[in-house]
């Protein structure tokens, strides 16, 4: 067969190896390659679904913006090593978090740490809004769940290892409330048994308090 | 004829036993022994990514994209980690039945009955692709699919069940993303094999319900409408596109792509189609031709939205064997003008993404203006006119339930060389009495996935009008009976089983 050069192919080709020819460490998607830095990483494949500046707009995903910076570690971590395997976090996470090192771990948490968390616009019911607020100030001792606030801060803002949950998405608080109490699919947290009383009424009241935050302005 | 018709992606595949079929058959089974060994027993891309199906297919509905997908798509198949043997292997097969299957033909004294489907109501596998898929350097990645179809051809020398071998879509792309708190930027340009291939919303026909037919007289009524417009009838789907795109701040979207014949370089393009071959002739080109894209997108909560264009012009010249009315392949006739398809649509797109549900609806309304400058060609008429529009609905529970519904209308000038008793090429039952295109199809649709890899669907095509008839849309005079556009509903019970 007599082979007959396209010069239109032929250049698109010789260009594709020209600009592709090396690593884009700036731009990269690897995420098996340890040269790529943590926030690179976060702006190339993160935000796809978090946001560039971690306000998700799905509720489907997380809001990582001023998240705690060891809570978003741990939980990278325990997808990495499958130690968290809730359904969705196997379905998105593991595979993401399988060839992170440490220190893309610790840049991608302080990049998202970083970021201003912006407050939701949402449509809020006054009597679930002060149910949600009531569980979060003070729990509810007579089934056993202490208050919230002991943990995640009067602000929501968590501390450490406990996440922050102002501004949160109430469907990705409701779910992982869900997870807490029906699965072992979270381990090493003392949530299953603070969940464990929670009725469906009682994770959507306060998973709707949280998401409005700063609601609580209103509400005093 | 066959311009006019639509020629189902699936009819692409087709095999002459040389070595690139022998490679790819070893190739998928040293696949599926790797795939035994792997934790992600999935395609190549999902091995990539490390992630699930439903990442980023909406609802685990492939080939629907979620907007993940959509986003892994535009930057060039690099998300992930680099495979060493990035291959994937699809099968597709089922039992399809048509509720009126004998098909008749007269010589103006005597009927003769046949059966239009061989395999009516027998399962039969219809193809299996092998996918060559996925991340080669940072900025450059592939997503190509070469299909055999069990019986692609019903009509070589009579003979059904003909397979054949050949590609079915092919995309290689650069692509780069800039990313910031107050920009976003992608852009990237592709060589493929097929208008459409590029696009990353399930509107577009290269990628819309129902998305399989079963093949060759299996297929003829299952897939939905029998005329289709230049750019839903994949009969570009063996050209070399050279195309780029740029996708700014996750609003607007632009696309522009030139195509021209798959030759010298690029006839692997088209691969299993060829002069020889009359059942799977290569389409030839005049010059470029023009295909674009434009898209606007937004999102909210769980909810997205897509509205855009797209339009193509695109001249295709006749064979040397054409007789009048039908195209039968062969050589080209380079001299003998082209039939020039020009075609104007606009679409959109919304999705609802919220475990557990997940609700997708596209529609689509395209315009074609045909002029046949071609002597003989597959037209009567110089000029025709062809509106097709589309719709489908369908809901997902848990990546596991769906349901959908689709529905396609065409209407068009009515021309005997192209849709009436003139052509040659078309059977009693698919000519029209009065020469007219108008097709109208409901498809519903249930599917239950087990798992990922797996789906399982019922089918069902009913047709409320065929070829501009809904009673006796075929002709009779020449003493065959009354056929209902009703006659040709098919349920189709399949499975899609994807490594």
């Amino acid at each position: 067969m007599k082979l007959k050069l396209n010069p239109y192919f032929c250049g698109l080709a010789i260009c594709s190896l020209l600009l592709a020819g090396c690593e884009n460490l700036d731009r990269s998607r690897d995420t098996a390659n340890p040269n790529v830095a943590g926030k690179t990483l976060a702006l190339q494949v993160c935000a796809t679904c978090h946001g560039v500046d971690g306000n998700s707009v799905s509720p489907f995903f997380p809001k990582l913006a001023g998240q705690q910076p060891d809570y978003l570690v741990d939980q990278i971590k325990n997808f990495r090593s499958h130690q968290r395997s809730d359904a969705v976090g196997v379905q998105h996470m593991w595979g993401l978090a399988k060839n992170l090192t440490d220190a893309q771990i610790k840049e991608i948490a302080n990049y998202y740490a970083s970021q201003p968390s912006e407050p939701n616009h949402v449509k809020t019911n006054p009597v679930e809004m002060a149910q949600g607020k009531a569980i979060y100030d003070k729990g509810l001792l007579d089934k056993g769940t202490p208050p919230c606030i002991a943990c995640h801060g009067p602000n929501g803002q968590g501390m450490g290892a406990f996440p922050r949950l102002a501004n949160q998405h109430a469907d990705y608080i409701i779910k992982q409330l869900q997870v807490f109490q029906d699965t072992d699919d979270r381990p090493g947290t003392p949530m299953k048994q603070v969940s464990h009383p929670l009725t469906s009424d009682e994770m959507k009241a306060v998973a709707m308090y949280l998401e409005s935050f700063p609601i609580e302005a209103k509400l005093n | 004829m066959s311009d006019f018709m639509a020629i189902k992606k699936s009819e692409l595949a087709s095999g002459h036993r040389n070595i690139l079929h022998l490679a790819t058959v070893a190739l998928t089974l040293l696949l599926l022994t790797l795939a035994t060994k792997t934790s992600y027993a999935i395609p190549a891309f999902a091995r990539q990514t490390g992630q699930n199906c439903v990442a980023c297919h909406a609802g685990g509905q492939y080939p629907e994209l979620t907007p993940y997908g959509r986003y892994f798509k535009l930057t060039g198949y690099t998300q992930g980690e680099r495979q060493l043997i990035p291959l994937s292997a699809m099968f597709v097969g089922g039992m399809a039945s048509t509720r009126n299957n004998v098909g008749t033909s007269s010589d103006g004294s005597t009927v003769t009955t046949s059966n239009i489907n061989q395999q009516n109501g027998r399962f039969e596998a219809d193809n299996a692709s092998v996918f060559l898929a996925g991340k080669i350097l940072d900025n450059l990645g592939l997503f190509s699919q070469f299909t055999y179809g069990w019986a692609a051809s019903s009509n070589n020398g009579g003979v059904n069940n003909q397979g054949h071998f050949g590609i079915d879509n092919f995309d290689l792309r650069y692509a780069d993303h800039y990313a910031g708190p107050t920009h976003d930027l992608i852009w990237g340009a592709s060589l493929n094999n097929n208008p459409g291939v590029t696009d990353v919303w399930n509107s577009h026909p290269t990628w819309a319900y129902p998305y399989m037919s079963p093949q060759g007289a299996r297929g003829a009524f299952a897939g939905g409408v029998p005329v289709a417009t230049y750019l839903e009838s994949g009969a570009g789907a063996q050209t070399a596109g050279y195309g780029a795109y740029v996708y700014l701040n996750k609003n607007f979207y632009a696309e522009l792509d030139a195509y021209q014949s798959a030759t010298g370089a690029t006839s692997f393009l088209a691969y299993g189609n060829n002069n020889s071959n009359p059942n799977f002739p290569k389409a030839y080109l005049k010059g470029t031709n023009p295909y674009f894209r434009l898209a606007y997108t937004t999102e909210w909560g769980a909810h997205n939205l897509m509205v855009g264009a797209m339009g193509m012009n695109a001249a295709q010249y006749g064979y040397n064997s054409e007789s009048a009315g039908m195209v039968s392949g062969g050589p080209p006739n380079l001299s003998g003008g082209t039939t020039n398809y020009q075609d104007r649509g606009i679409d959109a797109q919304y999705q609802y993404l919220l475990n557990p549900h997940t609700v997708t609806a596209q529609v689509r309304y395209l315009k074609e203006n045909i002029t046949d400058n071609t002597i003989g060609g597959p037209a009567g008429n110089l000029v025709n006119k062809l509106n097709s529009v589309f719709g489908k609905v369908s809901y997902v529970y848990n990546a596991t339930y769906g349901a959908g519904l689709g529905y396609q209308n065409v209407t068009g000038t009515a021309d005997s060389n192209a849709y009436g008793v003139a052509n040659t090429g078309l059977s009693n039952w698919s000519a029209s009495a009065n020469n007219s295109p108008n097709s109208t199809a409901w498809i519903p649709s249930i599917w239950y996935q087990p798992i990922q890899n797996i789906r399982l669907t019922l089918q069902y095509t009913a047709f409320t009008k065929y070829m501009g008839g809904t009673s006796c849309y075929n002709d009779t005079t020449q003493g065959n009976p009354c056929r209902k556009a009703s006659d040709n509903n098919t349920t189709w019970l399949y499975a899609w089983i994807a490594y």
